[in-house]
């Protein structure tokens, strides 16, 4: 069931267009990511959310009510900021008090209700720490309490875990994520790492230049973008020129250069000049003798289990495959035959 | 690189000379009041409790500081909003000038102040002329004119304290406590105020200071009015030496437990802002916009007038302006004049030789101080903060008293020496009322200097010489900048202690103004006014300017 819709939603800032009639929805209780590189309009479109941009056209409908032009405290929306914009005057009680305060909360009840929400990010007991005084990963805490105790329609975090280093991260990101679903609160929220974008969201909304890319379980963006951006921007991702000469209910014929490879899997497009997107996984390493596409290792990364190879298959043309760690050392002259998965055709036009 | 040692020579040295210069002369003082023929004696303090006209110093002193905070406070801060929070045409030009009368001489303020709001000022004429009137529609004298001198040249305190604390301060903590149901109000009322709260104290406490120091204008405004500044000088000329001292001590304590309460709001201030501001957008709405560039350009025109009065009256012969409204003629003669007269030219040669004189050696300290109190880090590193901030909280008069009394024997043993009367009187109290101006941003700019680039020099083999010169100095250059030309323009104009300690021969500026105003030499008064007024407006345009590169 729709309980947050983003109809046709735009901002302009001079003549540039921040965001671009975007339309979004996000059932009930359900987690959405903004993602995109910097720039992306993401950010406006979550100010617009919380209502601190008012924007040029479109509307915001939260519960079937129009809040497009409500001031933000009018709009129930709890924001958790990057920076988190705890008040350095008041101690953690203070600024977990503040929006109970303003929906006129009082006595004993003020108090249950902080003391709630401070049990629900595992703050319990903190209540007189100044914030100047906490680490990173409470001040986030202190700010989703804050934001959660009055209880708002919908949760939005800018750019969550930011501001966290790699180990408190993946910590974070789990807690975050078991407290959202607890809660069972509607959440949006802002990332330009596609890995946070996965691990927290239902739905990831790929943003560029203010428009929307593609929107889509983290299963179908990495499985079937819409198009090469998409196909990058989520993942690794080599991405070729190349032309399509013929395509079949079973495989497809893709010339790369000189080399004329086999594609298996349903290619259902007019042939002519395609931009081949591929991921490192789609590619497995055969003989170098008889391939029809050969290449020399330049370069090679493990990671553990497996490599990580270019392979240089032209002259400035390099492709990026896995491979298990052993399989082919630098220098070593390699065939790639395409898989299946992972691979995939978009139209290249001129 | 340097050793951390609790202990050096040096700084035995420059703690030793500044217990000498700062601390001493006022202990001495301290001593006299309490010395009669007899030995000890509480007799003078006695005598001072019991007359009334002590009390009314003492009582006219504290209101008219607490009333100088109330009005700087009500004139600095919205004008502080205006110009820190929203946008119209002319604001950067104007919210630097509206900062202005902070470098301006306070004695040339209260010059500028009688030739525009005085009984024959323009102010004056203007309403004559209006309501064809022979006498003068009031008096600047007393309470009320004091006030108004103050105001004029301390709200600055308030309007640059509060606006640095919003341009700093973090938007997005707004816009949480709006997302969080609070409306515009409660957002000012529960979010901004606490958040300026040690701005607005410290700049209250520096009014109070100020305002409670401030000599030129009770001086030539009082009248009647007793404040304790002009009081001490007045007991001092009446020869009664001990009461005077008596004096000094009071207002002494008064203005020490004013800045031992600044340095307590000091250290809250630490808390300001979290990290990562979104800096305050600037509301840019029709109306709101239009109401803010008529407010802005108006007040910034009634500002600059005083400065506006000085420089036309410079251009006025003597004895020409009499009952017009505007003077009937111009000349450059008085400039002319200024060049041409070796007599003419003296204070201002005296004050130009004196200041730099002053500013040089006081950088020097500030520098020295700056090495060792925040790279070595000696043990007396306190020690000589403390001194250094100190004459900051001693008013100008008691200081020039207690200098006057220290270096007026010949003492040899007690590290006194006849300097009253010498060239060397007003160098040297110039040069101790400087030290806070050119502490102050200098061991701040040390501060903010990463060791590591020094340590980085003495890794490639410099040597501490060359340290200085090649490293530590051209990082240093804002601060020196800064620190030199605020000491300089407050030497430059300096009347307080000038006015204690000068002879003849070292006249400065200042007491050339005074004496041709006495004369009724308004058109000269008027140029060496106008020539402090361009002096002290560089230094603080060029301040300003290297203060925000370094932010």
């Amino acid at each position: 069931m729709t309980f947050l819709v983003l109809e046709g939603l735009t901002k302009r800032f001079d003549e540039t267009f921040a965001v671009d009639r975007l339309s979004l929805t996000v059932p009930r209780g359900g987690i959405l990511a903004l993602l995109g590189p910097s720039g992306s309009g993401k950010t406006t479109t979550l100010r617009m959310l919380g209502g601190f941009e008012l924007p040029d056209g479109g509307k915001v409908v939260v519960d079937g009510e129009d809040v497009t032009g409500l001031a933000p405290r009018e709009r129930r929306f709890g924001m958790v900021f990057q920076h988190y914009a705890l008040f350095p005057h008041l101690d953690v009680r203070g600024n977990v008090a503040f929006g109970l305060e303003m929906l006129g909360v009082k006595g004993p009840a003020l108090e249950q209700r902080v003391k709630e929400a401070l049990a629900l990010v595992d703050l319990a007991g903190m209540e007189s720490r100044p914030v100047d005084r906490m680490s990173g990963g409470q001040q986030q805490r202190v700010a989703l309490a804050r934001a959660l105790a009055p209880e708002p329609r919908v949760l939005l975090l800018d750019e969550p875990l930011s501001n966290l280093d790699p180990t408190l991260r993946e910590r974070t990101r789990r807690e975050l994520r078991a407290l959202i679903r607890r809660v069972g609160i509607t959440t949006v929220f802002v990332t330009h790492d596609q890995e946070d974008a996965f691990d927290l969201a239902d739905q990831v909304a790929v943003l560029r230049a203010g428009r929307l890319e593609q929107v889509g379980t983290p299963d179908q963006l990495y499985m079937e973008p819409a198009n090469p951006f998409v196909a990058g921007f989520v993942g690794r991702a080599t991405r070729l020129d190349a032309v399509l000469e013929e395509s079949g209910p079973d495989h497809a014929w893709v010339r790369i250069g000189e080399a004329r490879i086999r594609i298996p899997g349903r290619r259902s497009m007019p042939a002519g000049p395609i931009h081949l997107v591929t991921r490192p996984e789609s590619w497995q390493l055969a003989p170098a003798a008889g391939a029809t596409l050969r290449g020399v290792v330049v370069d090679r990364r493990t990671t553990g289990a497996r490599a990580f190879l270019t392979v240089k298959i032209g002259e400035g043309t390099t492709l990026e495959v896995s491979a298990p760690t052993f399989a082919a050392a630098e220098g070593a002259e390699v065939g790639l035959v395409a898989g299946e998965e992972g691979v995939h055709l978009f139209p290249r036009n001129g | 690189m340097a050793s951390r040692r609790a202990w050096s020579w040096g700084a035995a040295f420059l703690l030793g000379a500044l217990l000498w210069l700062v601390a001493y002369p006022i202990i001495l003082s301290g001593f006299e009041g309490f010395t009669g023929p007899e030995g000890a004696t509480l007799a003078y303090a006695r005598e001072f409790f019991a007359r009334p006209n002590e009390w009314q110093a003492l009582w006219g002193s504290l209101w008219i500081s607490v009333a100088t905070v109330i009005v700087s406070a009500l004139v600095g801060v919205p004008l502080a909003f205006l110009f820190g929070r929203t946008e119209f045409p002319g604001r950067k030009i104007l919210g630097a000038l509206v900062g202005l009368p902070v470098a301006l001489p306070p004695l040339v303020g209260v010059l500028a102040f009688l030739f525009l709001y005085g009984e024959s000022g323009f102010a004056a004429h203007f309403v004559k002329w209006i309501t064809r009137s022979e006498t003068a529609p009031w008096r600047l004298q007393g309470a009320g004119a004091i006030l108004l001198v103050h105001a004029y040249s301390m709200y600055v305190y308030f309007y640059l304290l509060v606006r640095a604390a919003l341009e700093r301060m973090d938007g997005a903590a707004l816009e949480a406590a709006a997302s969080l149901g609070a409306s515009r109000w409660q957002v000012f009322r529960r979010v901004t105020l606490p958040m300026l709260r040690p701005s607005l104290l410290g700049a209250a406490l520096l009014t109070f200071t100020t305002s409670l120091a401030s000599f030129s204008a009770p001086y030539i405004f009082g009248g009647g009015f007793r404040v304790m500044t002009t009081q001490v000088l007045a007991t001092r000329l009446n020869g009664d030496t001990q009461v005077a001292m008596v004096e000094t001590i009071a207002l002494t304590l008064i203005a020490l437990v004013a800045l031992g309460l600044m340095g307590a709001v000091g250290d809250g201030d630490a808390r300001g802002g979290s990290k990562g501001t979104a800096p305050v957008r600037h509301l840019a709405t029709g109306k709101g916009r239009l109401f803010s560039m008529i407010g802005g350009w108006t007040l910034a025109v009634l500002l600059l007038l005083p400065h506006a009065t000085l420089l036309l009256l410079s251009f006025v012969p003597v004895g020409t302006w009499t009952t017009e409204v505007l003077p009937p003629a111009y000349t450059v003669s008085n400039y002319v004049e200024l060049v041409g007269s070796a007599e003419r030219l003296r204070p201002l040669v005296n004050s130009l030789w004196m200041a730099t004189l002053a500013t040089v050696a006081s950088l020097v300290i500030a520098v020295w101080a700056g090495h060792l109190v925040v790279r070595r880090q000696v043990g007396v590193r306190k020690w000589i903060e403390t001194l250094l901030v100190a004459p900051w909280a001693v008013p100008g008069t008691v200081f020039a008293l207690a200098l006057a009394t220290a270096f007026s024997v010949h003492q040899p043993w007690a590290l006194r020496v006849i300097l009253v009367g010498s060239l060397w009187i007003l160098p040297l109290a110039y040069l101790i009322r400087n030290l806070p101006v050119a502490s102050r941003p200098i061991l701040a700019g040390f501060r903010q200097l990463d060791p590591s680039l020094e340590e980085a020099a003495a890794g490639l083999g410099a040597a501490r010489g060359t340290i200085l010169r090649r490293v530590t100095l051209p990082l240093l250059a804002p601060a020196l900048a800064a620190a030199g030309a605020l000491a300089f323009v407050t030497a430059l104009g300096d009347f307080v202690t000038s006015v204690l300690l000068y002879t003849y021969d070292t006249r400065p500026l200042s007491l050339e103004i005074l004496s041709s105003l006495r004369s009724g030499d308004v058109g000269v008064a008027s140029v060496y006014g106008v020539l402090l007024m361009a002096a002290s407006a560089t230094v603080f345009l060029v301040g300003s300017r290297t203060g925000d590169t370094a932010r």
